[in-house]
């Protein structure tokens, strides 16, 4: 009877830890991209959301990218439009991906988001595709690209390497968020190895990241520009030497009844 | 009752298991074997990283970084000078940072093992460069015995897996003692066959 107990207890243990365990596999774990340490190459530290020295992000909602149709990058374009949709349509979050035509430029520092395929750019052999982040004071991004090496074959169809699948997993980085610690199915799509389509689509743990990313640093709109000047029409209508704070006050208060996108 | 038992402790060694094999945790790197490292790579290094400097190509189109490395030990490659300057893509001008996410990251004062190749960079032809990105960076580091250890930087990003399904950098999380990687470095160099096991 006392064996009996104990083997109970130690059952009961064991199912209780293998039970913890498990439930934590279903606690999100993404991780976000730090930039501290400037003055230096880098590559990003894998921190919290909550982490006091902050990470990557945007101060603008609308992201567009250009697409460079040479080598593999011909055929492509739904698959990478979907790509970007699929992170746009996160609920809550106000940033947008836009698919903005095509491009001869490459991987370059000139202000433009590029999504290319090479066989060089420092992407060769065992690198499939490769990010940049273009960084200003305050970890605030702006710019990236993304290289896909052409020496792979990319498809549309599923196959590896699933162009939608990859390109999913990369603009989620562009947005600042790291490899996620989830490992157990339905993998995240910022899971860090490939696993196939199931990448092309975003699990509760990919879309917390940007939730969380934008909770923390509020993307500011876009004041309707036909409003602000109507606004501005407004003040120069009213102003007069003697009115100027109020003539202030009417345009902040108008401008604060414009939308803001 | 007793194959409930056992039924139960099997369930939970599995999850446990399974959870243990999830990743640490940024851009897409197949995972390289060491001998895929060895036979790809012109030059290995054990060295100290004295100083970086970071600079925008000619073209201004790209920031770089010279990497100033003291080597100590030249395992493969070009080894007529013990001052190498690495070239990595990334990096900080002013108060613009090039990022590469999963890039090799090379602190001064740390000492690594690095496996470095030439290859076109933005703006420079033919850079001594770590072409693998994180999976070329190994971190020397001491272990509680008192001996040093090789840890991958490829440990901190996750790796698209090989054609055998392998994901863990050569060492894993762990690493490899620092004695045991330069044995099989120079084994895999020298051909291989014969001269001891490979290390995954």
């Amino acid at each position: 009877m006392t064996t009996l107990s104990r083997r109970l207890r130690r059952v009961t243990l064991v199912a209780l830890v293998a039970v913890a365990f498990l439930s934590a596999g279903s606690v999100f774990a993404y991780r976000m991209i730090q930039n501290t340490s400037t003055g230096r190459v880098t590559s990003g530290q894998a921190v919290t959301c909550s982490n006091s020295g902050g990470f990557t992000h945007w101060n603008v909602r609308d992201i567009s990218w250009l697409h460079n149709t040479s080598g593999q990058g011909s055929g492509k374009a739904a698959a990478l439009q979907a790509a970007m949709q699929t992170w746009t349509n996160v609920s809550g979050s106000s940033y947008a991906l836009t698919y903005s035509g095509t491009t001869s430029s490459g991987w370059a520092t000139d202000g433009q988001n590029t999504l290319l395929w090479a066989t060089g750019n420092g992407c060769t052999g065992n690198c499939l595709a490769l990010t940049a982040l273009v960084l200003q004071s305050g970890q605030v991004i702006v710019e990236s690209d993304i290289t896909f090496n052409a020496s792979y074959t990319w498809t549309t169809n599923g196959n590896p390497y699933d162009t939608q699948s990859v390109a999913t997993h990369e603009l989620g980085h562009t947005l600042g968020i790291h490899h996620t610690e989830v490992g157990t199915t339905p993998r995240p799509t910022m899971y860090a190895s490939y696993f196939g389509t199931g990448a092309r689509s975003l699990e509760s743990d990919d879309v917390s990241a940007l939730q969380c990313s934008e909770s923390r640093y509020p993307v500011p709109c876009t004041i309707d520009p036909a409003c602000e000047e109507y606004c501005w029409n407004e003040w120069a209508n009213c102003w007069d030497p003697g009115r100027d704070a109020y003539c202030k006050s009417v345009y902040d208060q108008c401008i604060a009844q414009c939308p803001c996108n | 009752m007793r194959r409930a038992a056992r039924l139960l402790c099997w369930v939970a060694v599995l999850s446990i298991v399974g959870g243990l094999g999830a990743p640490a945790g940024a851009t897409s790197l197949r995972r390289a074997g060491l001998d895929d490292l060895v036979a790809h790579n012109r030059t290995i290094v054990l060295g100290e990283v004295l100083d970086s400097v970071s600079y925008w190509n000619d073209e201004g189109t790209f920031i770089l970084t010279d990497v100033h490395v003291l080597a100590h030990e030249v395992l493969k490659g070009e080894g007529g000078s013990s001052m190498l300057t690495v070239t990595l893509m990334g990096g900080s001008v002013g108060d613009l940072t090039t990022m590469i996410v999963g890039g090799a990251e090379l602190v001064p004062g740390s000492s690594y093992l690095l496996f470095l190749d030439r290859v076109d960079l933005p703006g420079v032809a033919a850079a001594r460069t770590v072409k693998e990105h994180a999976q070329g960076v190994f971190e020397v580091t001491s272990d509680p015995s008192g001996g040093l250890r090789t840890v991958s930087q490829a440990t901190r990003i996750g790796l698209v897996p090989d054609e055998l399904g392998r994901t863990e950098p050569p060492g894993g999380a762990q690493g490899l003692p620092l004695d045991v990687m330069i044995r099989s470095i120079r084994a895999l160099d020298q051909g291989g066959r014969g001269a001891g096991p490979e290390v995954k």
